[in-house]
């Protein structure tokens, strides 16, 4: 270990292929021992940049450096990381033991250790009996498993993980989100995982890098990105949203007056905004509320009237489609509260909409 | 039965029909005249006689199988170091050439091998294309001849022969997920080990493959040998072909026919013991 240097650092990295930009001025610290995961819609680059650190790619520009040392001319075969395939590609003439050794016999390790690690690595992914079968003959999630086990037995400097999960049924997927987060924090190796799905990334990372078309567009941890998106982009691709027009009028100690689909009010934002600049507010459906027509109490939040469109009833949360009379539809989620007489609201019920006070993002109006 | 069932009916009747008049009937037909007695005048004497199958074990005889199963095998050996490189490389291929390179390994098939084999005389003789470049080159001073030599018989067997190792070798080629070859740098393995460990055991249906469809055809190749070696170099086939039409031997020639047939067959089934092990062990994958 080298102290507080990033395990992988990127640096202006950029990428074309046939002169399609994939990659563009990309900068990233990786750090030891996290479980960082790349996060963006197909195409957006997120697949490069992973075999960009395994070194199946070469960069157009920029540097890649593991461990301190610059990599880009190294080919993978000696490069201190190993890599989870999608499709597993387990060697399908080799015995799952023979794939698990398979690294251990390219580094020149004796057979006798091999043998002790191969068992160790079985075991730690819950397989001790399966080392004599054929990949072919294991399930989806076990060969998941022996791919995984594969790449760790290696004790790599980091593990890259491309959408390993994708293939697995929603309630695997689950169980290996967890197992996973587990095996990092245990093993102390560097995860950096890829995926499309923001669910599976906040559920697992201490760290989200958020790409889009090639450019990072925010890193955090995921309660930063899901609460304070830095733009419309992220904020659109974490999760659902509900966003509405304004102006600023005038901003003074983090609190910005301005005037929101019609409606005066205050706004808590750290950022500054000029006065008459044309502003957006972003909102979670679980961060709407419905007040009660008599209700006065939270006069700097605006009340905008509209007309329950539709209601769906979730177990936990109750979900409401509402249309609001500025001709914006929005979504509210509303947790139940057993101590609370909570009026059900039917298709067609006029209601008034406000947020919880605080709970909002401002953003500049951007053609997004 | 309905429209589809007489359908399968039909085709599948017809082929039976076909290769019992064509393949079956002459197969009986051969085997029965293996046992069978010479006769100077007519084609065949009827009393049975091991006599045809006593002529060929025979140390001339086992000589020529000697030299057929030689050049067949070299013919194979050839044919998978010149195929490999060239399929791997048309396999990986990404650019319009793959098409245009597999139509020039396809358009062989649709000539007549015997006019390519006079084609490759014309290569090959005193006054021919070989011969006077290299003296056009200054590497020999007078004309020289390939013709009529070993080198010559595999130069022919190999060239006739190639397509049928190239095209098994691209499928199995094209048939590995890139991601293996990934995953064997990624975990450590040069190219060459990669190669060794992952390529190669992957290929290894369509080299046996190939190597099936290059070795049996090269064991009867008659007119190869004969064109190109001079009859020096006698294949079975030759042999064969010697008893029926120069020997007038009929029960002979059958009885090699029915040996080479039935070595024949010995590596067929080989063959397909092999592949199915291989089958069974791919199919459960999905």
């Amino acid at each position: 270990m080298t102290g507080n240097n990033p395990i992988i650092r990127l640096e202006n990295l950029g990428m074309r292929f046939d002169n399609i930009m994939v990659l563009e001025e990309l900068n990233l610290d990786i750090h030891n021992g996290e479980f960082i995961t790349l996060l963006g819609p197909s195409g957006c680059g997120k697949t490069t940049l992973l075999r960009l650190i395994a070194g199946f790619e070469s960069p157009t520009s920029g540097t890649v450096s593991i461990d301190g040392r610059i990599m880009n001319d190294v080919p993978p075969n000696q490069r201190r990381v190993n890599t989870v395939f999608q499709s597993y590609a387990l060697f399908p003439h080799m015995s799952v033991s023979n794939n698990l050794a398979f690294g251990l016999r390219m580094a020149g390790i004796a057979k006798r250790e091999r043998d002790q690690r191969v068992r160790e690595a079985l075991a730690m992914v819950d397989l001790p009996d399966m080392g004599d079968r054929m990949p072919a003959n294991l399930s989806g999630g076990q060969q998941q498993r022996v791919a995984i086990a594969r790449a760790v037995i290696n004790n790599p400097k980091a593990l890259l993980l491309d959408e390993p999960l994708s293939a697995l049924d929603a309630k695997l997927r689950k169980r290996m989100q967890v197992q996973l987060k587990h095996l990092c924090r245990k093993l102390g190796i560097t995860f950096v995982f890829v995926t499309h799905d923001q669910q599976e990334a906040f559920a697992m990372s201490d760290r989200v890098v958020v790409l889009d078309n090639g450019r990072i567009e925010q890193v955090g941890t995921p309660e930063e990105i899901y609460e304070e998106p830095v733009n419309l982009k992220v904020a659109r691709f974490v999760g659902e949203t509900c966003i509405l027009d304004g102006s600023a009028h005038h901003w003074s100690d983090g609190i910005l007056h301005a005037i929101v689909e019609g409606q005066p009010c205050q706004l808590k934002t750290r950022r500054s905004f000029g006065s008459h600049e044309s502003i957006r507010v972003v909102l979670r459906p679980e961060d709407m509320v419905i007040v009660p027509e008599d209700d006065i109490a939270s006069t700097h939040q605006p009340r905008l009237p509209g007309t329950v469109n539709e209601t769906v009833y979730k177990g936990s949360t109750w979900d409401m489609v509402v249309d609001l009379d500025c001709g914006k539809q929005i979504l509210i989620t509303e947790f139940f509260n057993e101590d609370e007489d909570r009026i059900c609201h039917k298709t067609g019920d006029r209601v008034i909409v406000s947020w919880f006070e605080g709970w909002e993002v401002v953003l500049p109006h951007e053609h997004a | 039965m309905n429209m589809h069932n007489r359908f399968r009916f039909l085709s599948i009747s017809g082929a039976i029909l076909w290769l019992s008049v064509f393949g079956l009937f002459p197969g009986l037909l051969m085997m029965g005249t293996s046992f069978l007695a010479r006769h100077e005048a007519h084609l065949v004497d009827f009393r049975f006689s091991l006599e045809g199958y006593r002529t060929i074990i025979d140390p001339a005889f086992l000589k020529i199988l000697w030299n057929s199963l030689y050049l067949a095998a070299g013919t194979t050996l050839l044919c998978l170091l010149a195929a490999y490189p060239f399929a791997y490389t048309l396999a990986r291929m990404e650019t319009r050439w793959k098409k245009v390179l597999l139509m020039l390994v396809m358009i062989p098939f649709w000539t007549n091998s015997l006019v390519r084999t006079y084609a490759l005389v014309f290569m090959l003789k005193t006054r021919g294309i070989v011969s006077t470049i290299l003296v056009w080159l200054g590497i020999t001073a007078k004309p020289v001849s390939f013709m009529y030599t070993e080198a010559a018989v595999f130069i022919g067997l190999t060239y006739t022969l190639l397509p049928f190792m190239i095209l098994p070798l691209y499928s199995a080629v094209e048939k590995i997920d890139g991601k293996m070859i990934e995953a064997a740098r990624d975990l450590g393995a040069g190219s060459w080990r990669t190669f060794f460990h992952v390529t190669l055991p992957l290929t290894m249906p369509g080299i046996v493959a190939g190597c099936m469809m290059v070795f049996l055809p090269a064991l009867g190749m008659f007119f190869v040998p004969d064109m190109l070696g001079g009859g020096k170099h006698l294949l079975v086939g030759n042999f064969i072909k010697n008893q029926f039409l120069v020997a007038r031997d009929w029960p002979t020639g059958a009885a090699a026919g029915v040996v080479l047939t039935l070595l024949m067959l010995a590596l067929i089934y080989v063959h397909g013991v092999s592949k199915g092990r291989l089958n069974k062990a791919g199919k459960k994958k999905s």
